[in-house]
């Protein structure tokens, strides 16, 4: 999927529309409200272990691994909703489907990825743990500048 | 009438179709349907499945038999049994909530049935991780962590259909939901027999399904009180 983002803005609209025409969800289910997100906290060393506890608590390692490249031990069975096999996120230097930034990483642990194996941990992790857990999630890119 | 497990898919859309198309139910009747779902062939062999991850508390290897009958009456638990020429109304009161736990590495129940409008609420009573992965049509409908001593999660059934519940962390744990427009189900106990009340009267397609047997349908006419009785032989 490249990006479009040279489409002019008006066309982008209309393709969206066309799109929605294309599934009867868009008519016949209501949009679920969007997930709250609550403003970053400062990133630090703190918050990166303690982002470690919360993703070894909330079992991540089965599918991401214990360093984060997407080797879990449960890996290798995982599918897609069609039945194809499909490989978990590297969180080490792959690129980010839901976005880069924490926001998008936040957004993924707590909506899930519609789809794929990954579910919502909305229900379970506390907003301070999930913002945790992203600054320890971006510590593992290889790109990861550091602590600020 | 018998469908093929494989069928099932359409099975559901015919009977969603039919619900659209049919008689829109009005006062719930007096009527009770009762009856017996037997089977009388070979018991397949259960399938056993090696676990790969939390063996220590799952089980090295864990035994799965779908198809459960008593030995005495032949009769088959966990059959759907349902109404399938009427649609629904909203219902007065919100329906009672279906209940699937992530229980020693199984879903219990493992075969749910629920009303559009209820709740579907799922607890983890495992020391380890599952996640709760419902689809309906290949579809994801609902995929939540459920991490040990979690709170529990609720869901609203919003469609009528059959709905597939797994775990990828236990790729051997699998159930299902199937919901219906109106209240007129039941799923057969150990002994093989369901009990549906309040039907109206009037001729109706009465529907049995089991998870590897298939459908099964035959019609009843229903009187306007009193009792009728229905059995359905596999296979």
């Amino acid at each position: 999927m490249p990006a479009f983002a040279g489409m002019p803005e008006r066309d982008r609209h209309a393709v969206i529309a066309y799109i929605k025409a294309l599934s009867p969800r868009f008519n016949s289910e209501p949009v679920e409200k969007p997930i709250p997100i609550p403003p970053e906290p400062a990133v630090t060393m703190e918050s990166v272990n303690k982002g470690r506890l919360a993703y070894e608590r909330m079992g991540c390692t089965a599918c991401h691994g214990a360093a984060g490249n997407g080797w879990g031990p449960i890996a290798p069975s995982l599918t897609d909703d069609d039945g194809y096999p499909i490989r978990p996120a590297d969180l080490t230097g792959s690129t980010w489907k839901g976005g880069c930034q924490g926001e998008d990483i936040y957004r993924s642990i707590m909506t899930g990825l519609d789809g794929t194996p990954m579910p919502s941990f909305e229900k379970q992790l506390p907003p301070d743990d999930a913002w945790a857990m992203v600054h320890y999630i971006q510590s593992l890119d290889q790109r990861w500048p550091g602590l600020p | 009438m018998k469908q093929s497990p494989n069928n099932l898919g359409l099975m559901i859309v015919m009977l969603t179709l039919t619900a659209s198309t049919g008689p829109t139910l009005g006062a719930q009747g007096s009527a009770t349907l009762t009856g017996l779902v037997t089977y009388r062939g070979p018991l397949p062999l259960p399938q056993k499945v090696t676990v790969s991850r939390d063996a220590a508390f799952c089980g090295a290897i864990v035994t799965i038999q779908p198809l459960v009958v008593q030995a005495t009456s032949q009769g088959v638990r966990d059959v759907v049994v349902s109404l399938s020429d009427l649609s629904g109304q909203p219902p007065d009161a919100p329906p009672p909530p279906t209940i699937i736990k992530n229980r020693k590495c199984s879903f219990v129940s493992r075969i749910s049935a629920a009303r559009v409008g209820a709740l579907v609420e799922i607890g983890n009573d495992d020391p380890v991780l599952h996640n709760t992965h419902i689809r309906g049509d290949g579809k994801t409908v609902l995929n939540v962590a459920m991490v040990p001593h979690g709170p529990n999660i609720q869901k609203q059934v919003k469609q009528p259909g059959l709905l597939n519940v797994k775990c990828d962390a236990h790729k051997f744990m699998q159930g299902y939901v199937i919901a219906f427009a109106h209240p007129f189900f039941s799923i057969s106990d150990e002994s093989g027999r369901f009990r549906i009340e309040g039907i109206p009267q009037g001729l109706h397609r009465i529907t049995v399904w089991h998870e590897t047997l298939g459908t099964l349908q035959k019609e009843v006419n229903v009187p306007a009180q009193g009792e009728i009785s229905v059995h359905f032989n596999y296979p």
